[in-house]
């Protein structure tokens, strides 16, 4: 197991690397330096904020300079706000982010859980033509379209919670119902497949015959074996988060990484662009290696082969 | 007996049945292939197939829907800019929202202030709006409430005018922009899903028919690549390169395949061993043969059901770049950019957002359901 954890890190160094690498050649090849931003300046002056942000020296050592950063948390400086370190940016602005995506996920999993539970007992029931109905259109439509359309029906018409910013809790609900629709209906999909088969398998029956009480059935025996793939589908809800966050954060005018992402890109300021895109794909990377290990975990099919590929 | 009477059949019917070799041995119904088999379990899924028909309507339209007005794309008029959808005998029907007319609740200290605020929202043309007062209020502040509704086409001289979905901020028909911008995300989803097609079954099939090193080194690459997340590269992408069509297409398909191509793999690799296969290997088929006749009827099923959750996975994206601001640019109309632009007046014009949303939804709607009916009618299981 130590070997494969250790295997599964330094791939995922791998991949960083070459993510970060990416980016700086990328941001190399993009028009536009700090200088833009700034009005008319003198030979010296133009020479003093290009040695701030270091583009005096050449490409190749500039990139050293850019990871032996990057490995001491170091993103850069920000072209928009000047003299501030993204990675400041960044920290500032994670709360909001974190906890929306926080909020998102726990609430959406648990309520999908439980309607995927609620179908898979009344099988073919009204219930279950109920949850597959809020499933498929929980992830067919946009997330963005639902935020539309709580902001204006919720706060706009009937003002029941605030329409848009950041403060107190009730400014984080209508935002997090809009991301958590993923979450919730992918949850909810998963858990009803599995759910049906499980109860339909032969230790299900034993229980039955042994006398195991219904509910005993359902949670014990079949929701703890139903759950287990949803660990598979972590992967897609992150990225659902984070594509989430960029639009509802924009929209709700949440001050969170997602929303510093559009502000930048709309004033191309591509050291904060770069550091977000890290800090995401370092995130996302991060999820997905967890993921197979609590993977291996809990599944002791898994584990018992040697830790899975 | 009540059984007896039920029982009254006359004697002469009962015929004894003559057996004979041939009929004994028959067996009812004539076998069906398996596509034969797939089919009639699509046809019999009712929502599926609504979907179909819906979807058909929603790309017809998006072809004729253009030429079913006047207007162009494009065409920028000021004076006619804002005005809600209306439409001819639709119209008469006041919850159906296609009345042509614009109208709020207006808070005041007093009726007059309110009906001042309202008159001063629309245009001060207070001769074409019309106020419905709904509570009188006793002086303070915000306690009088009435409802305004303001006949914006007579007020701009425009009643022989029908802007059947309204017009946005610019004057531009939000009909004309609509299909135009269906066709331009459907396109844009066809075209990366094909592509992610073609690439991910052509990268797969490779790796899995050949196997050995070959599949090693493609496999090795494709690991480093799924590592890598599809958003930030559809990101870093989309920055470098000139807002448009091609480009998110070029960024959809760069991640868009692996998906494909490790599914085409593993499928690849379960088919070759298999005994027909090996028969055809024995009498002498060349690789390409036993590939496109053998293998790539076998894995269609599931490449289809894979192209399925593409697209909407591809429409997804791109309203999602337009949206963030690096997709489409003005006056280039999609999907994404019609939502955005809907965003920016929520509050006071909301059929801006209405219908683009309602469309993408149905859209995506469509597209899943249809993928979650055709993998009912490949999956075996399901035949009846």
């Amino acid at each position: 197991m130590a070997r494969y954890i250790a295997k599964r890190v330094m791939y995922m160094l791998i991949t960083l690397f070459i993510i970060a690498t990416l980016s700086f050649f990328l941001m190399k090849m993009l028009p536009g330096s700090p200088l833009n931003a700034e009005e008319k300046l003198t030979e010296e002056q133009q020479a003093i904020v290009l040695e701030k942000y270091g583009l005096n020296d050449p490409i190749p050592i500039q990139y050293v300079n850019y990871l032996a950063g990057l490995v001491q948390g170091d993103l850069g400086i920000s072209f928009a706000f000047s003299n501030t370190p993204v990675t400041d940016i960044l920290m500032d602005r994670m709360g909001p982010s974190a906890q929306l995506g926080a909020q998102a996920l726990v609430v959406g999993t648990v309520i999908g859980v439980l309607l995927g539970l609620i179908a898979a007992i009344s099988h073919n029931g009204f219930l279950d033509y109920t949850s597959t109905i809020i499933a498929v259109l929980g992830t067919s439509i946009p997330n963005f379209v639902f935020a539309g359309l709580l902001q204006y029906l919720f706060a706009a018409e009937w003002e029941l919670f605030p329409v848009a910013l950041w403060g107190s809790f009730e400014h984080s609900i209508l935002p997090t119902i809009a991301l958590m629709i993923f979450p919730m209906a992918t949850a909810a999909r998963f858990v009803r497949t599995e759910m049906v088969e499980v109860l339909g398998s032969n230790f299900i029956t034993t229980a039955r015959a042994k006398g195991v009480s219904e509910p005993g059935i359902v949670f014990k025996h079949g929701l703890r074996n139903a759950m287990i793939p949803l660990v598979t589908v972590i992967g897609p809800m992150a990225v659902s988060l984070m594509t989430g966050s960029m639009v509802i954060e924009q929209i709700f005018a949440i001050p969170g990484i997602g929303e510093q992402f559009v502000n930048s890109v709309m004033v191309n300021d591509y050291p904060t662009i770069m550091g977000t895109t890290l800090l995401f794909a370092a995130l996302f990377i991060g999820i997905i290696l967890v993921t197979d290990l609590l993977y291996g975990l809990i599944d002791p099919r898994i584990r018992i082969s040697g830790g899975g590929k | 007996m009540d059984t007896n009477n039920n029982n009254k059949i006359p004697k002469e019917l009962l015929v004894p049945m003559k057996k004979t070799e041939d009929t004994s041995e028959k067996i009812s119904g004539e076998s069906r292939t398996f596509l034969q088999n797939a089919r009639r379990t699509f046809l019999k899924n009712k929502l599926a197939l609504t979907s179909v028909i819906v979807l058909v309507f929603i790309l017809i339209m998006s072809a004729v829907g253009p030429w079913m007005t006047d207007y162009e794309l494009d065409d920028q008029d000021l004076s006619r800019a804002k005005m809600p959808a209306r439409v001819p005998v639709l119209e008469n029907i006041s919850w159906l929202g296609f009345t042509g007319y614009l109208s709020d609740e207006f808070e005041g200290s007093d009726v007059e202030d309110a009906t001042n605020k309202a008159i001063a929202r629309y245009d001060n043309e207070a001769d074409f709006v019309d106020i419905e007062v709904i509570s009188e209020g006793d002086g303070s502040r915000n306690s009088a409430e009435v409802k305004a509704t303001y006949d914006i086409y007579e007020a701009k001289g425009m009643k022989d005018e029908y802007f059947w979905l309204g017009t946005d901020t610019l004057g531009r028909d939000q009909w004309t922009r609509l299909w135009l911008g269906t066709r331009v995300s459907m396109l844009i989803a066809f075209v990366a899903a094909f592509i992610s097609l073609a690439i991910g079954v052509a990268y797969g099939g490779i790796a899995g028919y050949y196997g050995g090193k070959v599949d090693d080194i493609m496999m090795r690459i494709l690991e480093v690549l799924v590592g890598i997340p599809n958003l930030v590269v559809i990101l870093l992408m989309m920055l470098v390169l000139e807002p448009g069509i091609t480009s998110i297409i070029v960024a959809l398909t760069i991640t868009g395949w692996t998906g494909m191509a490790r599914i085409v793999r593993g499928e690849v690799m379960k088919l070759k061993s298999q005994e027909y296969v090996l028969a055809a290997r024995t009498l002498g088929q060349s690789n390409w043969k036993v590939i496109t006749k053998h293998l790539l009827p076998n894995i269609s099923g599931i490449i289809i059901i894979n192209t399925m959750f593409n697209i909407p996975d591809a429409i997804f994206f791109e309203a999602f770049l337009s949206f963030i601001g690096l997709g489409m640019a003005p006056p280039q109309a999609s999907l994404g950019t019609l939502i955005n632009t809907g965003f920016d007046n929520i509050m006071l014009y909301p059929y801006m957002l209405v219908f683009p949303a309602i469309l993408i939804s149905l859209i995506m709607i469509a597209f899943n359901l249809i993928g979650d009916g055709l993998r009912d009618a490949f999956d075996p299981k399901m035949h009846k």
